[in-house]
Formats: C-alpha cells, structure tokens, sequence
C-alpha cells in the first residue's frame, strides 16, 4: 500500500475522505464522492480508516479505507484495492 | 467530522509543544525545537556525544467522529545517516523535561522500529481515543555520535505516526 506517493493535502482537507456510518442493521457503508465500500453483518466487521503522518524526508499525508468482515480486509487507497487477512501499513 | 491530528514536539520544564506535522525535528544538543544549525551534535574525540532527546507525542485539535486506536510510529527502513550517527529511542507514559542522556541504556536502535516492527504508541496510555488533547504514548528519541563519524549535516530520515480513525 506505499505504491502511491505521499500526499500534501491534511486529511480534513482532502476531498477524496470518506465518511463511515453504520445502520441499525449493522450496515456499515463508507462513502465519498467516488466510491461507496458497504459491508454487509455477515460475521465480525470493522471501518476505518487508516493514517499516517509522515515527518522528516518524506514529510506528507498518507490514508487508505480499511473495510473488515470476519478478518478479511480491504484496502483501498485511489484506485488501488487489497484484499488480504495482513494488516498493512501505509 | 474528520480528526484533525498534530505531531507535537515538547520542550522545556513547562512542556512546550510545538507543532511538526509535515515538519522536521533536528536533534542537537539543546532542549529546543528550532531546526537551525545552532548547538549541532559534536564528533567526540573518543567516546560518544548523545543529543538531548526529542519528545513526540500525537495530539488530537479536532475530535473523531467516533474514536481513534491503534497507534504506531515506524522509520522508513535502514540508518542513512551514515557511519557513526545512531538513532536511538523509548517510549514513556509522562513528560519529563529534556536532557542529554549519559549512553543509550534503555533506549532500542530506532531503525529496528520499521513498517513490520513498529513502535506501539499507545501502550502506556491505552486507547481508544475520542476527544482532543494529547493522545497515547510519549515518543523519547535522541541521536549519538561516535568517534568514527564524519562531518557534515546528515541527511534526512522519514519518521512515520499512524492511526486507525473512525
């Protein structure tokens, strides 16, 4: 997941953030002005998103969406998507 | 509403902080958070110069919608700065004023804090973490210089802080 360069943009100013909610049928979605990830309360899930705040040499901004079902995850940072059991960092 | 969080650098007996977000630190041998060439690491004639240590910590301006966990801090990989210059760090659970250390006893290489061996930023002061303030573990990190080093400014290295945020 540290294919994609470092970005400038702070979190809460980068368009591309999404915004996690859950229903109350345990209906997680994560939306923002391309994608939609929805997990479905097939088994244990989490949301999140993941960050990193990089100083010193590559000073800069990093984020991927991080969507769990039953310790299955998905990654999506831009364009790309992981899915893996491995807990990835940025 | 999106956490906004900051890399603080604390300094002095009143715990200055000091915003690095995006930033740089410059280890020297002086408790402030100036990245200039004043009071620069000295090449011993034998022996070892130890730098007065960095105290980094996340703090939270903005609160998360729901909370934030899992904190970790990791370098970019292996020491580039070059013969004789040492990373060196530790972690702790309260602020203590600045100083030089005598040598490196308690201290873990700080390249060995890498993307597959980080740092655990918050087990101390456990998270999660859902309002503002200052948020998990104090960063302790200072540098050494041995006898074998050479002169010059080094160059930089990439000091990375994560977090899970939802």
């Amino acid at each position: 997941m540290d294919k994609l360069p470092v970005s400038q943009t702070v979190f809460h100013e980068d368009p591309l953030n999404y915004e996690l909610s859950m229903d109350c049928d345990g209906v997680r979605k994560a939306v923002n002005s391309i994608n939609t990830l929805i997990i479905l309360p097939d088994g244990e899930t989490k949301l999140f998103q993941r960050r990193a705040m990089k100083i010193g040499k590559n000073k800069g901004f990093d984020s991927a969406l991080v969507g769990e079902l039953d310790g299955v995850r998905v990654y999506i940072k831009g364009n790309e998507i992981v899915l893996t059991k491995q807990d990835l960092r940025l | 509403m999106v956490a906004i969080v900051q890399i603080h650098e604390k300094n002095g007996a009143g715990e200055i902080p000091t915003d690095k977000t995006s930033a740089t630190i410059r280890y020297k041998n002086a408790d402030n958070a100036t990245v200039d060439a004043n009071d620069p690491m000295v090449i011993p004639v034998s022996g070892s110069d130890f730098s007065f240590d960095k105290w980094l910590i996340l703090s939270v301006t903005v609160a998360p919608d729901t909370q934030i966990e899992n904190l970790l801090a990791y370098m970019d990989g292996a020491n580039g700065w070059g013969t004789g210059v040492l990373g060196w760090y530790k972690t702790a659970g309260s602020y203590s004023t600045p100083s030089a250390p005598a040598s490196a006893a308690g201290y873990t290489d700080l390249f060995t804090a890498t993307i597959g061996s980080p740092i655990d930023m918050d087990a101390i002061n456990t998270g999660p973490f859902s309002g503002t303030g200052d948020i998990g573990d104090y960063l302790q990190t200072m540098e050494e210089v041995v006898d074998t080093a050479n002169q010059g400014v080094t160059s930089d290295e990439t000091l990375t802080f994560s977090y899970d945020e939802s």
